[in-house]
């Protein structure tokens, strides 16, 4: 409905002046005469109304984006530094380190236990049962007692030569294959060590099963078998 | 129409708040070997992630040029600037080359420079006599090889080969029949130290220049 310029005043169809203020309507009645405008339709409205919306928040969206990855790219912006040595070294023990789900272990530190628990065994070879004590040996510490007792019988080779005044040596240890499965992580290694006598070398394929024990690490179950040279 | 702009708002917050993918987690925690486990082979971040397996693999054996291998194939995949893996590779890519420099300067000829004999009450210089050769093994790169050219005591002298295996800290601890023998790399040279009944024998080592 028209509606009069100057008070608002809704006015009838034929109506030359308001019929409030008696403003004349003559001039706009002949301007709709000369170009008659077509009523738009509601749905145009929405549909421009959802074109400039999807734009504003495109270009928002666009500019927020930009925004972002600019200051992440400057929060990185330190260069790459080297590892410190105590981290990727046997530096620290790697038996008592606890972990939880927020702190879980990185497969790095799976690597570390298990080469640490390597420079446990010439000491584990020495074991006997009649004599010693478990908690004695460190390798308890870093295994389960079935994992520790499979381990007394597999290095035969080792114990042979453990009563040689010089003690056998780990020498090497080579990670083969890391993979995870579930939740357990299973580890092969090629071990080398050294023997005293006329420093004769004895190398073993080992698996190791590694679990995660309530907050720690722990070696379930190992295979140990001894490569013949 | 009302119901249209509503719906419409909802997918752009949706897609603005975008949840990062559990493998991605893992792979920013540096948990490779999971990550490998719960991608397929078509996922993206999949060889990045084995990649990373075989690298720390290398590194934790101490196979350092192999390590820098595989942390060039990592360098070359299309992974961001920022992108945590490509930091961890090269952050052990760095290590692994700063540890090479430090063994190509500790392998070498090395003569007597000071010696000291410690047996609890007084220490005192000793006479002593030879060289040794230090050099460093392929592919398990701590792994040396110590020669010992008519070393020790005057009066008994040793013309062995060792094959000692070195920590990254460039320090070995060997037990002997009675004591303990222990090399330690320094600026200085190195300190080569037989800890026995008798005390301690200290022999400092400074590196001949070649």
């Amino acid at each position: 409905m028209e509606r009069c310029s100057l008070c608002g005043t809704p006015l009838e169809t034929e109506a030359t002046a308001c019929s409030y203020c008696k403003h004349p309507v003559l001039k706009k009645q002949r301007f709709d005469e000369e170009l008659p405008v077509s009523p738009v339709k509601p749905s145009r409205h929405v549909l421009s109304f959802i074109f400039i919306f999807v734009l504003v928040i495109g270009s928002i969206g666009t500019w927020y984006a930009l925004t972002q990855t600019d200051s992440t790219r400057t929060m990185l912006a330190p260069p790459v530094q080297a590892l410190p040595l105590s981290d990727w070294s046997d530096e620290t023990s790697a038996y008592n380190q606890t972990y939880s789900s927020e702190n879980p272990p990185a497969s790095y530190d799976i690597l570390k236990f298990v080469r640490q628990y390597t420079q446990t065994v010439p000491e584990t070879a020495n074991y006997s049962k009649a004599t010693d004590t478990l908690e004695t040996f460190s390798a308890i510490q870093f295994a389960t007692l079935d994992a520790f007792q499979s381990e007394v019988d597999a290095l035969r080779t080792i114990h042979a030569a453990s009563d040689s005044p010089v003690p056998p040596r780990l020498q090497t240890v080579d990670f083969k294959r890391f993979v995870s499965k579930g939740d357990s992580y299973q580890v092969r290694t090629v071990e080398t060590y050294q023997l005293p006598a006329g420093q004769q070398l004895v190398t073993y394929d080992v698996r190791y099963n590694v679990r995660l024990h309530t907050d720690h690490l722990q070696i379930t179950h190992i295979v140990r078998t001894e490569v013949p040279a | 129409m009302r119901i249209i702009v509503l719906l419409l708002l909802c997918s752009l917050l949706m897609g603005c708040a975008e949840e990062p993918s559990r493998i991605q987690d893992e792979l920013e925690l540096g948990q490779y070997t999971q990550a490998v486990d719960q991608s397929s082979h078509q996922d993206p971040m999949h060889d990045a992630a084995q990649l990373m397996v075989r690298l720390e693999t290398q590194f934790a054996s101490y196979r350092f040029e192999d390590s820098i291998t595989t942390a060039r194939m990592i360098e070359q995949l299309p992974l961001t600037q920022d992108n945590p893996v490509r930091l961890r590779a090269k952050s052990i890519q760095l290590s692994t080359e700063e540890m090479l420099d430090r063994l190509k300067q500790a392998a070498g000829t090395y003569q007597i420079d000071r010696t000291l004999l410690d047996d609890g009450q007084e220490e005192k210089a000793f006479p002593a006599t030879g060289q040794l050769k230090v050099s460093f093994g392929k592919p398990h790169t701590l792994l040396a090889t110590i020669q010992y050219q008519q070393f020790g005591t005057t009066d008994a002298p040793r013309s062995v080969t060792e094959s000692v295996h070195f920590e990254p800290d460039l320090s070995a601890r060997l037990a002997l029949s009675e004591g303990v023998v222990s090399y330690v790399f320094s600026r200085a040279g190195l300190t080569l130290s037989f800890e026995g009944p008798g005390g301690k024998r200290i022999y400092q080592l400074k590196k001949v220049d070649q």
